[in-house]
């Protein structure tokens, strides 16, 4: 989310977003390009972070700006441009998670090389991950992700991977703070669960 | 703190420590679909509107109601007869039936 906000903050010294997002309004067509490349990296991180598995990232990201720039007049202005886009970006994502019905049972036998020497470090050593080991780890995390349920996933993901905050997550998927907090806590034991199986395969 | 949270707890920490390349520009044919679509006053489809959901909640009203029926009819028929509707069935009963 620091991340998402500082790449926002850099590039709203170039854009004037507020007198870009009335240009648009009044259909300039300049307007709606400058608005697309500024909104586009941040589109992009949420698409790519929850993205479903069998959907094409640009016809998500697509979906996602057709429904910013035709909800665009009810934008109030109350809030930054970029936390009302966050918020129709997870809602969307999260619609297409739900719509994926399948969720897949994860095996020993269905991981790589890499993600399998990342359990078996997990399970001999008590020590951080090394730097050269993050990139296999995340591919793992994303498997055992797609085990859980889509809110579920969602919810890790903000949560533990993008590292927001309890009260970010509330404000972009509008739960009350207790469900994410329980729902939470219940996603982590599913995803311990997953991986202790994953452990005993490999034993 | 017991192993399995730790292992997770190692692995999510280094999940979100991976670094993700996002390209700054959008792609051409990405941003020329979205400008056509917005020019075009194509909105996206709104999920509530879309057909199958509607459907859906309407089989489900549908089926509420059926429920409430069965079981308003099902009450009616465990009621008594009232005894205006006896008196006037009393001389078909008396004449008619054995």
């Amino acid at each position: 989310m620091n991340v998402l906000v500082a790449d926002a903050g850099m590039a709203d010294e170039v854009l004037d977003v507020p007198g870009c997002v009335g240009r648009v309004r009044r259909g300039d067509e300049d307007a709606a390009r400058a608005l697309l490349n500024h909104l586009y990296p941040l589109v992009l991180s949420i698409v790519r972070g929850h993205l479903p598995r069998r959907t094409s990232e640009d016809d998500l990201t697509q979906t996602i700006f057709v429904k910013v720039f035709s909800k665009l007049e009810q934008f109030s202005g109350t809030v930054p441009l970029e936390h009302w886009v966050s918020r129709i970006a997870v809602n969307t994502c999260l619609n297409a998670l739900q719509a994926e019905k399948i969720r897949p049972e994860l095996r020993w036998a269905d991981l790589t090389e890499e993600e399998e020497h990342v359990i078996q470090t997990l399970d001999t050593t008590s020590e951080d991950l090394e730097p050269g080991q993050r990139l296999s780890a995340r591919d793992l995390t994303d498997r055992l992700l797609e085990c859980l349920k889509p809110q579920d996933r969602l919810l890790v993901n903000l949560l533990h991977v993008e590292g927001r905050s309890v009260e970010e997550v509330r404000q972009l998927t509008g739960w009350n703070v207790s469900m994410v907090k329980v729902r939470a806590f219940r996603a982590r034991k599913r995803m311990r669960k997953h991986m202790e199986t994953l452990m005993k395969e490999r034993a | 703190m017991n192993k399995s949270d730790h292992d997770l707890k190692r692995l999510l920490k280094a999940a979100a420590q991976a670094p993700r390349a996002i390209c700054a520009e959008i792609p051409f044919d990405l941003e020329r679909r979205v400008l056509a679509l917005w020019r075009s006053g194509a909105a996206a489809v709104d999920d509530f509107f879309s057909p199958l959901p509607l459907y859906r909640r309407a089989l489900a009203f549908a089926c509420a109601l059926v429920i409430v029926a069965l079981a308003f009819y099902c009450w009616e028929l465990s009621e008594q007869p009232s005894d205006d509707v006896v008196i006037i069935n009393s001389p078909v009963t008396l004449n008619y039936l054995p």
